[in-house]
């Protein structure tokens, strides 16, 4: 068992303004044609896959990483939009609400309380918890999206493929460039 | 407030609620610079969540605390609902103990009392020996009752004798 991340850069660049009479090179085209064509065929994303022999923890109620490592991916994107999603099976020991962010490059995509919540429900029995959602507006070039958590209260668990009977769940974490 | 994790060497118990206890120790070790506690899934290792302003001498005394913790104590709100979820599984134990109530149907029971302690058995007193035998009857009865009625209570209401 093995955690992954994949990237993928976006190759998209600033298309050209092209003025009247100039050479239209075959360097011109590729780039701004055919790369670009590429680019949009081929965004850029990244996806972390978990699969680890323990879960994740945390009685934290203050954001934190979840994993700095296995659930965080930085990429090159051509500027705009993000796609960002998330699904995971969570447990909660108590009354309590879980909450989730997407820190990019330090800043919490939304903001306050974030996303998510839990029910008495999920009370040693864990449930979906699942969002997607666009980030907006970011600027062309590389950025560290990183997935954080908290707790209002007790502890929460996060399944992380760790062979717990029926919630051998597999955490995923996700997005993708917009351009 | 941005935060960051302080990982420890120290492996993380299989049970599930050992988080709590050690969260208030380390809460209380460093108010204000330790935030919680948790697991690292790749390691299964105990890991602190501290305020990314905490120092390098703050995450020491949280590794100290860590590493010192006993995880099998709980808090007391921890401790109250295991003795709660005992006096409760006990209940069950307890009422089926009671001898022959434990498992008389309204019919069989209705029968009891028919033949121990009803008018009949109250017109039919004769001399003090008969009230003697009658009264014995009711105290069985009695004691029957007694017993199953706090195994109910502390399978309803577990808190109570705790």
């Amino acid at each position: 068992m093995a955690s992954s991340v994949t990237t993928y850069d976006t190759t998209w660049v600033t298309p050209r303004t092209w003025s009247t009479g100039e050479l239209v090179t075959a360097t011109l085209l590729n780039t701004h044609l055919r790369d670009q064509l590429a680019a949009l065929k081929s965004p850029g994303y990244f996806q972390c896959e978990i699969d680890e022999a323990a879960n994740y923890t945390t009685t934290s109620a203050t954001f934190a990483d979840v994993d700095a490592t296995n659930l965080s991916a930085t990429i090159v994107t051509g500027g705009g939009n993000i796609l960002v999603g998330f699904s995971a099976s969570i447990d909660a020991s108590t009354t309590q609400v879980v909450n989730f962010v997407v820190d990019v490059d330090g800043t919490p995509y939304p903001g306050d309380d974030g996303i998510g919540g839990t029910s008495n429900d999920m009370i040693a029995t864990g449930g979906l918890v699942s969002f997607s959602f666009i980030i907006r507006g970011l600027s062309a070039g590389s950025h560290t999206f990183k997935l954080q958590w908290k707790t209002s209260a007790g502890t929460a668990t996060m399944y992380a493929g760790a062979g717990t009977t029926n919630f051998d769940n597999h955490p995923r974490f996700w997005g993708v460039d917009l351009v | 407030m941005a935060t960051r994790i302080v990982y420890s060497n120290r492996t993380a118990p299989s049970n599930s609620d050992w988080q709590a206890a050690l969260h208030t120790a380390l809460v209380a070790a460093l108010p204000g610079k330790a935030l919680g506690v948790g697991s690292y899934a790749p390691t299964g290792k105990i890991i602190a969540i501290m305020d990314a302003a905490a120092t390098g001498d703050d995450d020491n005394t949280a590794l100290q605390v860590i590493a010192a913790h006993d995880t099998d104590s709980r808090t007391p709100e921890q401790q109250a609902a295991l003795d709660d979820a005992a006096t409760a599984a006990d209940a069950s134990t307890r009422a089926a103990n009671i001898p022959s109530w434990a498992g008389f149907t309204e019919a069989e029971a209705l029968a009891w009392l028919d033949s121990h302690v009803s008018a009949t058995q109250v017109n039919a007193i004769a001399n003090l020996a008969d009230a003697k035998a009658v009264m014995n009857d009711m105290a069985t009865l009695l004691r029957a009752m007694v017993r199953l009625i706090v195994a109910l209570r502390d399978d309803t209401w577990p808190g109570l004798s705790n």
